[in-house]
């Protein structure tokens, strides 16, 4: 008895695994993410990367691993960057609002 | 590149003289060991004639 | 039973689903056809499914003692104890493919989930390599090695373990191995997917270097798991043989450690791109490569107890994965340009450089001495086998100068170090190597290695020391925090690099152990009933033999006390089991003296019933037990960097404490 239950169990299981892969091709709602989103996605990632860049960069500076002047150099340009991620994030935002 | 090309050359090139040497001198010190024991089967088949 | 049929049927219904997710995922990325990405996705979770069921199915069939299954009852026995039947599923070839695919389908998995949203240009292709790697394991059950083949008769027996794998570390060993080699292929399959996807920036280094990280510390522990075994179950008194098993587990750790390192260039720099591609690309290969070794039976070695005439289907998919990788890195080599160049050699950049073909040559090296009696076999007949010394002393100035990088890269200015960077932060470690190596010298120490070892390692603590101060203060000013405090949410602030240094520390502590090595003493001795013998400052007394009964063994165990300089006496018991059934094996157990700064190893060799003499090897090994903590201290490490938050994680957790303080104060 317990054997044909493991049967059953496991040709069920078999069928979810095959059903898992096979039902988005016959789905649907087979929309792929809208750019925008995904480009905001993207913005986020790279905002959160920069501000960890810059903490990092002043740790570097504390202890003595930039020159000043590499050290104004790379925070200008991190900076910079920074702020021109966050207009585009604020722009997006603003045309998803709107 | 100049840099790159450098640190590889000398340090690749000093590697593998290295790895040369040792495993040259591997090889001999295996021949060495056969041909003592070779030496050695033999001094003891003279000693069993004698 | 009768249900082991369900086995195959799940292996087939698992390669149809990846091949489909193989296809799926490289067309539908190309076509950007979002069913088709979707399917390869579902692709994964519906073979990692099979497989999963699979291992599981193969489980039961151990635990049940179903030895009608002829893998079954070729690896286990009724007496052994339960605990060993669930690991005995990967004593063979058959269970350890199936213990690859089932690990490799628990990462899938989870990396699929975790990514798919986040990276939704690299998920396609990154599923296709996936599902690629997969589609070759479950091939291999399908078509040569077969899990779940059944005998026309039930034997009343299985031949059982081989004894020498009945041992805890053994048994816990091989899934960290592969938890450790199976995981790079996370990281591999993110670096195909960004070369398909052209998207060569920073993206595909921030998505998987935690995988790289998870697989790293796996692979740690299952390298000193295993060493661990070496020492406390083959009884030769040391705790690495240069084995070609052992080596093939080492290559991959030091390939993959200069990954960990050189994707850090990557990041800060945009350097090294195709270097890093060509890395992660190696690492996987030698997981491949080592997974064979120890499989193939090709190299005679304790290890490779499996041999089957699966070699030639190992190599023809290494070709393949390296023929791919090279042939798409040919295709971008466009895109894979560096960002900047190289300024200076006194510099970070110049430092993980120099510490990344450190490691590479050190890999090379242990490759070369492994591989060399083949390649000199095939090139003129005759086999030159090269030895432990061989590895040692190659060995040797690699990783000196590896250890002296080890301090010098974290604290090296970028770009171009000044002057002024260098008196600044070399000053204090450069004195601590000096006194450390004087002090070594006036000790009394002969061994240059072991002076090079106190010295650089006291040298590299200094560099940590210094940057962990340095950084406590710049945040006791700033954030006008304590000491204690400062130091904690420091680390807590930046575990990526305070993680690092530690793990740092727990390597200059392995070396420390490693370094014992040179102060070994080893006696033997024949002692009857009553008599004694002294080892350095040890005295050993034989009080007499017993004879043991284990659960499917016999074990002669001799009955020693010892005491050193004459002072509290401790029992230890050395062994030699016999193990009747299947195999009729012999093991020794040898018995272990673990001290901090000495362990005291002693070896039953012989044993006369008539005298009732033993024979014994005594050996007294300095600082092993330091290779233990400092393992300990690297993997606390890598732990502590792994929980790094995510980029971008951190926003998330600001809003949720003020939503539910809100809740709360609605309720």
């Amino acid at each position: 008895m317990s054997d044909t239950l493991l049967i059953l169990i496991g040709l069920w299981v078999l069928l979810a695994a095959v059903w898992l892969a096979f039902y988005p091709l016959f789905g649907g709602a087979a929309e792929s993410v809208p750019a925008a989103v995904a480009h905001r996605r993207e913005l986020e990632i790279e905002k959160a990367r920069l501000v960890e860049e810059i903490h990092e960069l002043q740790l570097d500076y504390a202890t003595g691993k930039l020159s000043d002047e590499d050290h104004a150099v790379l925070e200008a340009r991190l900076k910079s960057r920074a702020v021109e991620v966050m207009q585009q994030l604020e722009a997006t935002a603003g045309r998803s609002s709107g | 590149m100049r840099y790159y090309l450098t640190a590889y050359i000398i340090f690749w090139s000093g590697l593998f003289l290295y790895l040369a040497w040792l495993t040259g001198r591997q090889a001999w010190l295996n021949r060495r060991a056969a041909g003592l024991v070779e030496r050695l089967i033999a001094q003891g088949e003279r000693g069993g004639e004698s | 039973m009768s249900a082991y049929w369900l086995g195959p049927l799940a292996l087939w219904v698992g390669l149809g689903l990846t091949l489909y997710g193989l296809v799926a995922g490289i067309v539908g990325g190309r076509r950007r056809n979002q069913r088709l990405i979707d399917g390869a996705v579902g692709s994964v979770f519906g073979a990692g499914i099979c497989v999963v069921f699979a291992y599981a199915l193969l489980t039961a069939g151990f635990l049940a003692d179903e030895f009608r299954l002829s893998y079954v009852a070729n690896n286990a026995s009724r007496a052994m104890p339960v605990w060993y039947k669930a690991t005995a599923v990967w004593g063979g070839m058959e269970g350890s493919m199936l213990l690859w695919a089932f690990i490799l389908a628990c990462y899938s998995m989870a990396a699929i989930w975790i990514h798919r949203r986040r990276h939704p240009e690299l998920i396609p292709y990154a599923a296709a390599v996936l599902q690629g790697i997969m589609a070759f394991f479950v091939g291999v059950m399908v078509f040569s090695s077969k899990p779940f083949v059944t005998l026309d008769f039930t034997p009343v027996d299985g031949v059982g373990l081989n004894p020498l794998l009945q041992n805890h570390w053994m048994a816990a060993h091989p899934p960290s191995l592969y938890l450790g080699y199976v995981g790079w292929s996370v990281p591999f399959a993110f670096a195909m997917a960004a070369l398909i996807s052209g998207r060569l920036g920073t993206e595909w280094i921030v998505a998987m270097r935690k995988w790289a990280l998870v697989s790293f510390l796996f692979l740690t522990v299952g390298n000193l798991m295993g060493s661990h075994w070496a020492y406390i179950e083959l009884g030769w008194g040391g705790f690495w043989g240069w084995d070609p098993v052992e080596n093939s587990a080492i290559m991959p750790w030091f390939v993959g450690a200069a990954f960990v390192h050189s994707i850090m260039i990557q990041e800060k720099r945009g350097m090294l791109k195709l270097w890093n591609v060509g890395l992660i690309t190696a690492t996987f290969a030698l997981t491949i490569l080592g997974t064979f070794v120890t499989r193939s039976g090709i190299i005679e070695s304790v290890h490779a107890f499996a041999s089957t005439n699966i070699g030639v289907v190992f190599l023809s998919f290494l070709v393949v994965v390296i023929g791919t990788a090279v042939g798409l890195t040919w295709w971008r080599s466009d895109l894979l340009q560096t960002e900047n160049r190289l300024e200076s050699f006194a510099s970070r950049e110049a430092a993980f450089l120099f510490n990344n073909l450190l490691l590479l040559g050190i890999f090379f090296a242990v490759w070369w001495g492994t591989f060399f009696p083949f390649i000199s076999e095939a090139a003129t007949g005759q086999r030159i086998s090269v030895g432990p010394p061989f590895f040692n002393q190659v060995n040797k100035p690699l990783s000196i100068a590896l250890l002296l990088l080890t301090g010098i890269g974290p604290v090296i200015a970028w770009r171009r170090a000044s002057r002024h960077n260098l008196q600044r932060n070399f000053r204090f470690p450069v004195a601590a190597l000096l006194v450390a190596g004087v002090v070594a010298v006036v000790l009394g120490i002969h061994s240059w290695y072991a002076i090079a070892v106190i010295a650089f390692g006291a040298f590299v603590l200094a560099t940590i020391g210094q940057e962990m101060g340095r950084g406590t203060r710049a945040r006791m000013r700033s954030k006008e925090e304590r000491a204690p405090i400062a130091l904690v949410s420091l680390i807590g602030r930046n575990r990526r690099r305070y993680g690092g240094y530690i793990v740092h520390i727990g390597v200059v502590l392995v070396f420390a152990g490693i370094a014992g090595v040179f102060f070994v003493t080893e006696q033997s001795a024949r002692l009857a009933p009553g008599e004694s013998v002294e080892v350095g400052s040890f005295q050993v007394f034989y009080r007499g033999t017993d004879i043991e009964r284990g659960p499917n063994y016999t074990a002669t165990v001799a009955n020693l006390t010892v005491s050193e300089n004459g002072g509290r006496a401790y029992r230890i018991r050395p062994e030699k089991r016999f193990y009747p059934e299947g195999q009729e094996q012999t093991t020794t157990e040898v018995a272990i003296w673990s001290r901090t700064f000495e362990d005291f190893y002693a070896i039953l060799e012989g044993y006369q019933p008539a005298t009732q003499s033993v024979d014994l090897t005594i050996i007294v090994n300095p600082m092993v037990m330091w290779i233990w903590i400092g393992g300990g201290i690297m993997v606390f490490g890598m732990v502590i960097a792994l929980t790094t938050p995510r980029p971008g994680a951190p926003r998330r957790r600001v809003v949720q404490p003020a939503k539910r303080k809100t809740e709360r104060v609605g309720a």
